[in-house]
C-alpha cells in the first residue's frame, strides 16, 4: 500500500526539518504509536505499535531506522515489526523530500512524503480491503496530525536561530494547505525569514585542529623554521574549527 | 491450531452473564455458536483468558410474536432455527429461505444470528436482509436495556455500535405490510457471498422497495436511487416492466458502492454482480 502527501508549505526547510528529523516528534503523530525510545541517537529508535480493527488487536513492537538523511533536503526513516500473537507483521518505509523555493515576496518549501506499508502474516488473513481500510484511516489521522503541527508556520513567528519552532498549534488559523496544492493557500501569510544555521566554532574539531596547528608549529620551531609559524599555525587551526550549526 | 488457554464460564442469565464481562471487561468475550470465534481463537488471531458461554441463558434462544405483529428472534436462534421455524416460515419466508442457504450444514446448526450480527465478517447473509426489513437490535448492558435499528448496527468491517460490555438479546422485524414479499440473492465461489443483495416489495406502501447490497463493502448499503425510482412507478405496472423501469437506477447505485478487488472477485465484477442479483431479488418478490 502507498500513501503519499505534497504540500507547499510556508516554512523553510530548516523549520521542516525539525520535525521530519526529531524521530520522537515524528512517531507521536502516528495514531497508536506508543513509547518511542531513542535507541541510537539520529539512528535507532523502539516503538510500540498498538492497532485494532474489530475485536482484533495488534501490538508490533517496532524498530525504526533512519536509512539516510540529507541535511534539510531528505530523510529516509524504516519502521518494521511483528506482532508475537497473531505472527502479523508490519514494514513501513517513509521518504521525506523538502524542496525549498524562493519566490518573489516569500520562502516557501515543497514537502513530499512518501510512504509504502506492507502487512503480512495471519491478521492480514482477514483481507486486504480491511487492512487497506485500516491503513488509509491510520494515514489520514496522521496526516491530520502532520498538518495540525504545521500550521504553527502560518500562525506562529519566525523561529530564531536557538531552535525550532514551538510545536502547539496556534488557535483559529489552521490554514496548512490542501494535499497536492500547488501553492500557497489563501490566507497564508509569507513565511518567515529566519536564518536557518549560524556560523561557530564546532566542538571538537576546533580542539583537534588548534592541537594540529600548535604541533605543525612545534615541529617548524624544531627544524628550525620561520617563529611566524606559531602564530599562523593555531590561528589557521581556530578557522579550521569553524562551522555551520542547524537553528 | 489450538486455541490459547482460556477459562469458560457458564452463566444461566443475562444478569449473570453481564456481570461476568464486567468483572474481567477485555480479558473476556461473549461465546455463542462459536463458528466465527473459534476459528478465530484457534488461528490465533483473537486471544482470550475468559469465555463467556452464552448459550445456557434460555431468555435469548425463543422466537415469538408480539401482539403487534413484531416478530422477535432470539440472538441465540441458529440459522437451522431459523429456517425451520413454522412463525418465521409465516411471516417472512424470504428470511427463512436466506436462513436455509447459510453457509453449509454445520454452520448452520451451530451459527448464531446474534453472532453473525455482533463479529460484523462483512461478507455475511442476514445482515443485508435484515437491515431491508428495518429489523431493530435489542441490546442489555449494565446500564439496561437499549434499541438499535440494524440499520445503523453495523459501523465498519468488524465493528459495530454495540458496546463491548453489551449483550445482543434479541432481533425484532417490524410487522410487514399486507401484501409484501422479500427475497435475497447472493453469489459467492467460497461459503461466503461475495454479493448479496436483499428486496423487499411492498405494492401498498408508499415506500414500494427496500433495496439493499450487502458483502460487497464494508457494510451492507442502501440502493437509494433505486428505492426512489420504485416509488415513482405507476401503480399498475406489470411485474415484467418493473425491473426494465428500475435498472438504469440499480445500475447507478450499483457503480457508486465502495468495491475491492479481493479474493471474491474484481471491484466491476462485484459492481455488476449486485445489478444481476437485484433483479433476481425483485422479481422473487413479484413472482
Amino acid at each position: 500500500m502507498n500513501f503519499r502527501i505534497d504540500a507547499q508549505l510556508p516554512a523553510t526547510a530548516a523549520q521542516l526539518w525539525a520535525i521530519f528529523f526529531d524521530v520522537q516528534r515524528i512517531a507521536g503523530l502516528i495514531p497508536g504509536c506508543e513509547n518511542v525510545t531513542e535507541v541510537e541517537p539520529l539512528k535507532e529508535y523502539s516503538a510500540l505499535m498498538k492497532q485494532r480493527i474489530g475485536p482484533f488487536k495488534l501490538e508490533v513492537p517496532t524498530r525504526i531506522v533512519v536509512e539516510s538523511s540529507t541535511l534539510e533536503r531528505n530523510v529516509a526513516l524504516r519502521a518494521t515489526g511483528r506482532d508475537k500473537f497473531t505472527g502479523t507483521s508490519i514494514d513501513v518505509q517513509l521518504k521525506v523530500d523538502l524542496d525549498s523555493q524562493a519566490g518573489p515576496a516569500a520562502k516557501d518549501c515543497k514537502l513530499a512524503l512518501d510512504a509504502q506499508m506492507q502487512v503480512a502474516g495471519r491478521l492480514a488473513s482477514l483481507g486486504y480491503p480491511v487492512v487497506k481500510k485500516r491503513s488509509e484511516e491510520l494515514f489520514a489521522e496522521f496526516e491530520k496530525r502532520l498538518r495540525n503541527e504545521l500550521v504553527q508556520f502560518d500562525a506562529a513567528p519566525a523561529p530564531q536561530a536557538a531552535g525550532p519552532a514551538p510545536s502547539a498549534p496556534a488557535a483559529g488559523r489552521a490554514t496548512a494547505p490542501a494535499a497536492g496544492a500547488a501553492g500557497p493557500q489563501p490566507g497564508v501569510k509569507a513565511p518567515s525569514q529566519g536564518s536557518r544555521s549560524r556560523t561557530t566554532l564546532l566542538w571538537p574539531r576546533t580542539g583537534v585542529s588548534v592541537a594540529a596547528g600548535l604541533l605543525v608549529a612545534l615541529a617548524a620551531w624544531a627544524f628550525g623554521q620561520s617563529p611566524w609559524w606559531w602564530l599562523v599555525a593555531p590561528v589557521l587551526g581556530v578557522a579550521a574549527g569553524i562551522g555551520r550549526e542547524n537553528a | 491450531m489450538r486455541p490459547a488457554r482460556f477459562e469458560l464460564h457458564r452463566p444461566t442469565s443475562l444478569r449473570e452473564a453481564l456481570a461476568l464481562k464486567a468483572e474481567h471487561g477485555d480479558a473476556a468475550a461473549f461465546h455463542a455458536g462459536g463458528t466465527e470465534l473459534l476459528v478465530a481463537l484457534k488461528a490465533r488471531v483473537l486471544q482470550y483468558d475468559h469465555l463467556i458461554d452464552i448459550k445456557q441463558i434460555p431468555e435469548l434462544r425463543s422466537i415469538r410474536a408480539k401482539d403487534d405483529g413484531t416478530l422477535v428472534i432470539g440472538a441465540l436462534s441458529t440459522h437451522h432455527a431459523i429456517a425451520n421455524d413454522p412463525l418465521v416460515r409465516k411471516l417472512l419466508p424470504g428470511y427463512a429461505e436466506l436462513s436455509e442457504q447459510v453457509a453449509n450444514i454445520r454452520v448452520r446448526v451451530a451459527g448464531t444470528i446474534g453472532g453473525v450480527l455482533c463479529f460484523a465478517e462483512p461478507h455475511a447473509d442476514a445482515p443485508t436482509l435484515l437491515c431491508a426489513l428495518d429489523a431493530r437490535l435489542r441490546l442489555a448492558g449494565a446500564d439496561g436495556e437499549r434499541i438499535v435499528a440494524s440499520r445503523e448496527f453495523h459501523l465498519g468491517e468488524f465493528t459495530t455500535a454495540r458496546r463491548d460490555d453489551e449483550l445482543l438479546v434479541s432481533i425484532e422485524v417490524p410487522p410487514q405490510l399486507s401484501g409484501s414479499r422479500a427475497a435475497y440473492r447472493c453469489f459467492g465461489q467460497t461459503e461466503r457471498p461475495a454479493v448479496g443483495v436483499a428486496a423487499v416489495w411492498s405494492p401498498a406502501g408508499s415506500q414500494r422497495l427496500s433495496l439493499w447490497a450487502g458483502a460487497i463493502s464494508g457494510v451492507p448499503t442502501r440502493l437509494a436511487q433505486a428505492e426512489a425510482a420504485a416509488s415513482r412507478l405507476p401503480q399498475a405496472v406489470s411485474a415484467d416492466e418493473v425491473w426494465q423501469r428500475l435498472e438504469p437506477a440499480v445500475t447507478a447505485d450499483a457503480s457508486q458502492l465502495e468495491a475491492h478487488d479481493d479474493l471474491h472477485g474484481g471491484a466491476e465484477y462485484k459492481r455488476h454482480l449486485v445489478t444481476v442479483l437485484a433483479q433476481r431479488a425483485i422479481e422473487a418478490c413479484l413472482k
